[in-house]
């Protein structure tokens, strides 16, 4: 009975064994050792069923068998587990390159964003740039502007005179005239200065006065020329003034 | 809206100047000897026209070897040469042969600076009108160029005296503005004086010492024919017209004094219009024939005064010096000229009525008796050149051109500028 009792625990024992090396199998061995296990399996199963006439020599042959069988597993379970660091070796050497690659995409990508980046940095500096220098020369240009009409009011204060000195000197006041008064003429210019028409405008003066104020305008003709074509004017107003009066 | 910019533009686009001086000075022109065209003509218009224009000081003549062109046409005339030359008016003009007369002038006036002719004429000639026809172009062209009439055509009276075998010789002469072609429009031993055109320069008033005192005679001119005015035995002098001719003014003596009196020639009445303890005499009639101005020594020394006919007010008109005396007003009645003394000899003063503005125009020791021309342009005066031996002397308004007339009898005084012929 004690046997029975025994072997019942050893067939148990047999039983978890086959048990655990079939799932290890199955879990750990790819469909190319199935057909290897598929067979040690059958001839398990061909052992249970002659159990029931086995002897304690059998038994211990079986269990022989079983601890060969162990090996076996065992030298599979290591082979396996060889290969599986070996995979893993190979997994790593792949991930390696693949990092490798990965890498040098990414760096290629990121030297790509970085290009990018740069280029648009120095797009960005250019515009600027440009902007700080369309703001200077706009800023010159108004300087320019204000030197230019600085200048353009200074040219017309020296034009302005020039033509009052140069009518002076042509501006013989008779002396026949008593008129103290002051007149205003109005003529016209052509670009060149030649004086076109003279008309004498309020002047309540003598007659020999208001000629002396025609003649210096005609006398004075061309008039100096406009030291800037901004400034000329094809009408002039000139008021008669005589100091002292 | 192109044409409101338009004119706005051209509204905004006016130079502005303002001329403040000019030289004062006179007209430059040029009298271009004329063309003779004519044989024996030995008379000079150029160079009498350029002497007349001269002497008004209104104008200066260019000397004739300056002259750039010589031509007798103003066709001929470059006028920018002479414009150039600051010459701003030239004389051209010929003497040509002429059926109804001796000879004809023909001048020509040509503004260089406008480059056209203002005027020309052919005037036919006598040959002893030569030179009131240079005369009368003379006034042709003072008045083309100054607006103002012209007085190279008028006459001047004045008093000569000689010596002659030990006798005095007193002459009242008409003569041309120069001094031309004098005529004696009366003669007298005794002394004559202070000569007065009437207003239409028919008649002569003046004063004659033939009864030993001085008494006032009016003569026509014309038929010589004389009277006294007022016909009365006092002592009667310094005649003076009025504007309108029917009045003179005259000094007459009162008691001791002098007194100026108005005669109405018509009715040969008389009426008192001065009262003073001083002397009051040598009374000018103003133009507008309101007012009467004498000289008067009522504040102690001879100054001259001006009385109102309507209102009888007398005002004191002038101030400077220590004499002024013997008036003559221009006919605008603005300016009033007198024999003036500050103490450094006997000078022509000219007074501004507007604007009290005094001057003295001459600088000589004994200049007397000036008169205005009568475009009130110019003033006569005599001088004494040298001891007893007086000259006549016309001078420009502003005193700057003098010219003695020439004239030929000895001691010349008190010349008297007659108006326009009416």
């Amino acid at each position: 009975m004690v046997s029975h009792t025994i072997s019942w625990q050893t067939f148990n024992q047999a039983i978890g064994l086959h048990l655990l090396v079939a799932i290890i199998l199955m879990l750990s061995i790819g469909e190319k050792q199935a057909p290897k296990i598929g067979k040690i399996l059958e001839s398990i199963e061909a052992d249970l069923i002659d159990i029931s006439t086995l002897t304690t020599q059998r038994q211990a042959f079986l269990e022989k068998k079983i601890e060969a069988e162990n090996k076996l597993l065992e030298q599979v379970r290591i082979s396996k587990e060889k290969r599986l660091v070996e995979l893993k070796d190979q997994e790593a050497v792949i991930s390696d390159a693949e990092k490798k690659q990965n890498e040098a995409i990414n760096k290629a990508s990121k030297d790509k964003v970085v290009r990018e980046q740069k280029l648009s940095e120095e797009k960005a500096k250019e515009d600027y740039e440009k902007q700080l220098l369309l703001k200077e020369e706009e800023q010159l240009s108004k300087l320019q502007q204000q030197e230019h009409s600085k200048k353009l009011s200074r040219l017309k204060v020296e034009y302005k005179s020039a033509i009052k000195r140069h009518i002076e000197t042509n501006w013989v006041i008779p002396q026949s005239s008593r008129w103290e008064g002051s007149c205003t003429a109005f003529v016209r210019q052509n670009p060149a200065g030649d004086v076109t028409s003279v008309n004498i405008e309020s002047c309540d003066s003598d007659f020999a006065y208001k000629k002396s104020l025609e003649n210096a305008i005609w006398k004075s003709s061309p008039f100096p020329l406009a030291p800037n074509k901004e400034l000329f004017e094809r009408e002039v107003k000139i008021s008669f003034n005589p100091e002292g009066n | 809206m192109f044409l409101l910019t338009l004119t706005l533009n051209s509204a905004h686009a006016t130079l502005k100047i303002e001329v403040t001086h000019g030289i004062k000075g006179a007209m430059p022109i040029a009298i271009i000897p004329f063309d003779i065209q004519v044989n024996s003509f030995d008379e000079n218009f150029a160079k009498l026209i350029s002497n007349d224009l001269y002497k008004s000081g209104f104008f200066e003549v260019m000397q004739s070897y300056n002259y750039p062109q010589k031509v007798h046409y103003s066709h001929n005339l470059k006028y920018k040469v002479w414009r150039d030359l600051g010459i701003e008016q030239v004389v051209v003009g010929r003497v040509l042969p002429s059926i109804r007369s001796d000879y004809a002038v023909e001048f020509e006036l040509v503004d260089t600076v406008r480059g056209k002719r203002i005027t020309g004429y052919k005037i036919p000639v006598r040959k002893e009108s030569f030179r009131k026809i240079a005369h009368k172009i003379s006034d042709i062209i003072y008045e083309n160029l100054t607006g103002i009439p012209g007085i190279f055509g008028t006459r001047i009276a004045y008093i000569s005296s000689i010596k002659e075998k030990h006798r005095k010789k007193f002459t009242l002469n008409v003569a041309d503005m120069d001094g031309y072609n004098a005529v004696p429009v009366y003669i007298s031993k005794r002394e004559l004086m202070s000569p007065a055109w009437s207003p239409d320069g028919k008649y002569l008033a003046y004063v004659s010492f033939e009864k030993k005192h001085p008494q006032v005679y009016i003569q026509n001119l014309a038929k010589g024919t004389r009277v006294r005015a007022p016909d009365i035995d006092n002592s009667t002098s310094a005649p003076a017209w009025s504007p309108d001719g029917n009045m003179l003014a005259v000094t007459i003596s009162v008691g001791n004094n002098l007194e100026i009196f108005t005669y109405e020639i018509q009715t040969r009445t008389t009426k008192r219009f001065t009262q003073s303890l001083g002397i009051d005499t040598e009374a000018i009639w103003s133009p507008d024939g309101k007012s009467i101005i004498f000289t008067s020594n009522r504040s102690g020394k001879p100054h001259l005064y001006r009385k109102f006919l309507n209102t009888g007010k007398t005002a004191r008109l002038t101030f400077k010096g220590v004499y002024n005396a013997d008036a003559d007003i221009s006919p605008d009645g603005r300016y009033v000229v007198m024999t003036h003394n500050a103490g450094q000899g006997f000078k022509i003063g000219l007074l501004d009525t507007k604007t009290g503005y005094f001057r003295v125009l001459t600088n000589g020791m004994l200049d007397e008796a000036p008169s205005f021309a009568p475009n009130g342009r110019m003033i006569l005066y005599a001088t004494e050149q040298k001891q007893g031996y007086g000259i006549l002397v016309a001078v420009s308004e502003d005193g700057r051109i003098k010219q003695k007339l020439s004239l030929s009898d000895g001691n010349v005084r008190e010349p008297v500028w007659a108006p326009y012929k009416k």
